[in-house]
């Protein structure tokens, strides 16, 4: 018999810890998702820091030797200078043009999911709280929507709006508020019979009070699993459409764009110009991707132990 | 099902028509052609009668009825690039992508529901969870990365498979296809894996989780105990019923795998409508890029209509055109 409790006491601080001491536990369960946090933070790092950190300023014309172009990793530059990932074809370090890379396509993944996230958090609210005929015709346009994949939809928005940074996030928050907007439709609609809401309901809050201050907190959870994939989505799509040459213009050199200025080099064995930042695009989503796992695992109520 | 059909097409109607507004309106109202057409040292009555020959000086809505009016016949003009039927660039285009999105679907199901069967069967073993890996890979690898990787390390470095094009093709129905000679099947066989990547990850696991559900139902149980053979169970039980939610997905990547062959095209330099579509973009070639738009979209809405057909036919317990409250 006491050796039948042990756990049961084991377990009980767990049970008395902080909620965020509680979720910082569960979430370092999995090796996994805690080496995804730790490479995604230092991606983020890189991103924010890559002024100060970088070798150079790729974008600096002073900066640049043209006679250093197409060097292979690690080969000595005539002038002395060592480039660890080669330079690109106007004898750019690659290192440095992946630094300065990743900030613009974490700042424009980030940028498009959190508008999407908005959105799609309004409009699902709405439609879940409200029900009836704005939610049937709210859906219809979802369900219509999810129908086509979200590249088909950048594309027919990019293929009307041009290039441009913000044109691509147009697109992308196009493309992908759909995703929020059923998760909180189907959470809020859930939320929206219970008890606590038709207490408020009674007591005659007013309706956006009772949307942002009672529903609103209790959508979340599922919503921020949303979010952090829709993130790593949104990095993808935005490379691919730059990679296709119809996303962001070549002021903005994101990770896509670098990896399509090598496409060219490759055919002759200059591998390093497109490897290099298609490594660094892979990183970041795998890091994305396997934070989100874990946050589901987490978050999901049915799933937990 | 019958009230079903008309309600979809009439939906189907009505989407195809809100669609060809946002694109023309979108398309029409940015950028002006004729500065790509003319010389640039014609003269203003040179540009302004070629805006009058294109139409171009009408009010919008009018060119909105022209336009509709001739795309129900199937005519969305000339391109201004090529300077041939627009509708017709695109038909000619049309069957190289269904080739390549064919490979890829024949790929996807070769591969894909084998393996996910294995996986499922034996998931803690070492080749299950290796399947399973391997398709977490297959979703979150940018497909056009993979694409190129593939001709590096395949083209450039092994020298193994050409880098691009289609290769050589036959004529049968008066239709070029790569799949019937050796050298279009090498030229196909890169852009195909390379496209059915994604479907494939999405069977292997749909399959996985159909099998890992169905295993321990009582139905299975029984033809067990019956002494079936295990071949005969997996085979002919198990599979009958993992199969419906397989088959609804195929027929929905079949769409995506059309849509994401944009990708796989540009990087193969497979010369499909996906690659039309990407250079009408960057050459603002109008009567191209709305009748590529309309075409995938009706293809799409058609797609989506057949799967759903399918999946009452498949599995009698769905009964579409119902509602389910």
């Amino acid at each position: 018999m006491k050796q039948n409790r042990q756990p049961e006491n084991g377990k009980q601080p767990v049970g008395a810890q902080s909620p965020a001491a509680r979720f910082v536990a569960n979430f370092c369960e999995s090796k996994l998702a805690v080496i995804g946090f730790i490479v995604l933070v230092l991606v983020i790092m890189i991103a924010v820091l890559a002024p100060y950190i970088s070798p150079q300023n790729p974008y600096d014309l002073a900066q640049i030797d043209f006679m250093d172009g197409r060097l292979p990793p690690g080969e000595k530059s005539p002038d002395g200078a060592i480039y660890v990932l080669g330079t690109d074809d106007q004898g750019r370090d690659m290192l440095s043009a992946i630094f300065y890379g990743l900030r613009i396509s974490l700042g424009v993944g980030v940028m498009s999911g959190l508008a999407a996230l908005i959105i799609g958090l309004t409009v699902g609210l709405i439609s879940g709280y409200f029900g009836g005929r704005i939610d049937s015709v709210i859906m219809r346009i979802v369900d219509i929507q999810l129908g086509f994949p979200a590249i088909l939809i950048a594309l027919i928005l990019l293929a009307i709006l041009g290039r441009g940074v913000d044109k691509v996030v147009i697109a992308l928050v196009a493309s992908q508020w759909v995703y929020f907007a059923r998760t909180v439709r189907s959470s809020a609609l859930v939320e929206s019979r219970k008890e606590y809401i038709e207490a408020a309901d009674c007591l005659a809050l007013g309706t956006w009070r009772i949307l942002l201050k009672h529903l609103l907190p209790n959508c979340l959870p599922p919503l921020i699993v949303v979010g952090t994939v829709e993130v790593a989505n949104a990095i993808a799509l935005e490379a691919t459409l730059s990679f296709l040459g119809i996303g962001l213009p070549i002021t903005e050199p994101s990770l896509g764009l670098l990896i399509s200025n090598g496409y060219e080099y490759m055919l002759s064995g200059k591998y390093w110009i497109s490897f290099f930042p298609g490594i660094a695009l892979l990183i970041t989503i795998t890091s994305i991707n396997l934070v989100a796992d874990q946050l589901r695992e987490i978050m999901n109520p049915r799933l937990r132990k | 099902m019958t009230v079903f059909l008309i309600r979809r097409f009439t939906q189907s109607i009505l989407v195809l028509f809100l669609v060809s507004l946002i694109v023309f309106i979108g398309v029409y109202t940015l950028g002006n052609p004729v500065k790509l057409l003319v010389d640039p040292r014609a003269t203003q009555e040179e540009v302004a009668k070629i805006t009058r020959d294109l139409g171009l000086d009408q009010p919008l809505h009018i060119q909105y009825a022209t336009f509709l009016k001739s795309a129900l016949k199937g005519d969305f003009g000339n391109s201004f690039i090529h300077n041939i039927s627009a509708i017709k660039l695109i038909l000619q285009r049309l069957p190289a992508t269904f080739e390549l999105a064919f490979v890829a679907i024949c790929i996807t199901i070769i591969l894909g529901i084998p393996l996910g069967m294995w996986a499922g069967l034996r998931p803690d073993s070492f080749a299950g969870r290796g399947i399973m890996a391997g398709s977490i890979l297959g979703f979150s690898l940018p497909s056009f990365w993979v694409g190129i990787m593939l001709v590096m390390f395949f083209s450039v470095k092994l020298g193994w498979l050409p880098t691009m094009g289609r290769g050589e093709t036959v004529a049968l129905l008066g239709i070029e296809f790569s799949i019937f000679t050796p050298d279009g099947l090498k030229h196909i066989l890169l852009p195909a894996i390379n496209l059915s990547l994604f479907s494939l990850s999405l069977v292997i696991r749909l399959t996985r989780a159909g099998m890992q559900e169905t295993l321990p139902l009582d139905f299975v149980k029984f033809a067990r105990a019956k002494g079936l053979s295990t071949r005969r169970v997996i085979f002919l039980h198990v599979m009958k019923n993992i199969l419906i939610p397989i088959v609804t997905v195929l027929g929905l990547e079949f769409g995506a795998i059309i849509a994401f062959a944009v990708v796989t095209e540009t990087v193969f330099a497979w010369p499909g409508m996906g690659k039309l579509i990407i250079d009408s973009i960057n050459l603002l070639d109008r009567p191209v890029i709305v009748a590529y738009l309309l075409v995938t979209v009706t293809i799409f809405i058609l797609v989506n209509m057949v799967v759903d057909i399918l999946y009452s036919l498949l599995d009698p317990r769905v009964r579409l055109g119902e509602k389910k409250e």
